[in-house]
């Protein structure tokens, strides 16, 4: 199979969180979460072309993946999260970066 | 480095939080600083801090709004008026004494016409945005209140008036960083830049000329 040109290929940015709320937070419940607050925000449509998805999350801090031209809207989703699992949450965003290695190095100091 | 300010954030007995803990989480989150800000009802002038405190007053009718104000101006830094109603958000703009016009969109109309904006650009009175609709609302009410939002702020840039982004924040969880304010207010129709303004520059300016103010009257 031909591999898929860097052009057609999807550009991602990784947007960096750090997540505060008495009780731990599950992955699942966070990325429920997440798809919730951008349907409730964009629409079915907006979710579709914001692609958002949580590639890496530890219970404390995460990496959020977005479409590259819609950071300011994946942003905003979480900004608009005030509660995970009926305990009041709070997600907030440390920085973006291109790549997942970057995103680490600079703002989850994971080594 | 922008300085970032929240001038609308609530601390305890309003909000959840005492007004220290909300300035460590703002600090944390790339804030330079915050203003405490009280509804009137719940003002007390016994503060002991080095922290910077506003009021937001809430009046049924416009004599006693003039009233509050007066009284509210040597005691606070910040003198917000909590709008709504028609006439009360007319008067807020016609005071110079008045640095903040927040919420005009909870009331019935909810818009701020071009004789209000004119005013408020006349007197120096800011249009504060709450942010905190994005989380405290769903649904119905949400769109409404965000449709009412961007038209205000589309007046306010039209004629020039200042705007101030602000989170409105009762607790720490309510708090958001500079970064998601922005990214909220680009929704309402800010680009970068003016957000950026809204954030920091206006704020800064009300703060600084009225602690000059204080000061001079001292």
């Amino acid at each position: 199979m031909k591999a898929l040109a860097p052009t057609l290929r999807a550009n991602y940015r990784y947007v960096a969180f750090v997540i505060s709320s008495p009780l731990t937070v599950q992955p699942n419940e966070l990325q429920k979460s997440i798809t919730g607050a951008a349907r409730a925000l964009f629409g079915d449509v907006g979710v579709s072309e914001l692609a958002v998805r949580i590639v890496f999350f530890d219970g404390k801090k995460g990496l959020l993946r977005c479409d590259y031209r819609r950071v300011h809207e994946a942003q905003a989703v979480c900004a608009s999260i005030a509660k995970i699992r009926n305990n009041q949450a709070r997600v907030a965003t440390l920085g973006t970066s291109g790549t997942i290695k970057a995103a680490t190095e600079k703002y989850l100091q994971i080594e | 480095m922008q300085k970032y300010v929240d001038i609308g954030v609530h601390a305890f007995p309003e909000g959840s939080d005492t007004a220290q803990k909300l300035h460590n989480v703002a600090l944390r989150l790339g804030f330079f600083d915050i203003v405490v800000t009280a509804h009137s009802p719940h003002w007390s002038s016994d503060v002991n801090s080095s922290l910077t405190f506003g009021v937001e007053i809430i009046s049924k009718s416009v004599r006693d709004l003039r009233k509050q104000v007066t009284f509210f101006r040597e005691k606070a830094t910040i003198v917000g008026v909590h709008g709504g109603d028609e006439r009360i958000n007319r008067a807020a703009c016609k005071d110079d004494r008045v640095d903040l016009l927040v919420h005009p969109e909870s009331g019935k109309k909810g818009v701020l016409s071009q004789v209000e904006a004119k005013l408020a650009r006349k007197n120096q009175v800011a249009l504060g945005v709450c942010l905190s609709y994005f989380w405290k609302t769903e649904n119905v009410e949400r769109s409404r209140v965000l449709t009412l939002q961007r038209k205000n702020v589309a007046v306010c840039q039209k004629l020039g008036v200042p705007i101030v982004i602000m989170s409105d924040a009762n607790s720490c969880y309510d708090m958001r960083s500079p970064s998601q304010l922005k990214a909220l207010a680009h929704i309402l129709g800010l680009n970068h830049l003016e957000a950026d303004i809204a954030l920091s520059k206006n704020p800064l300016s009300i703060m600084a000329s009225r602690k000059e103010e204080k000061r001079g009257g001292l």
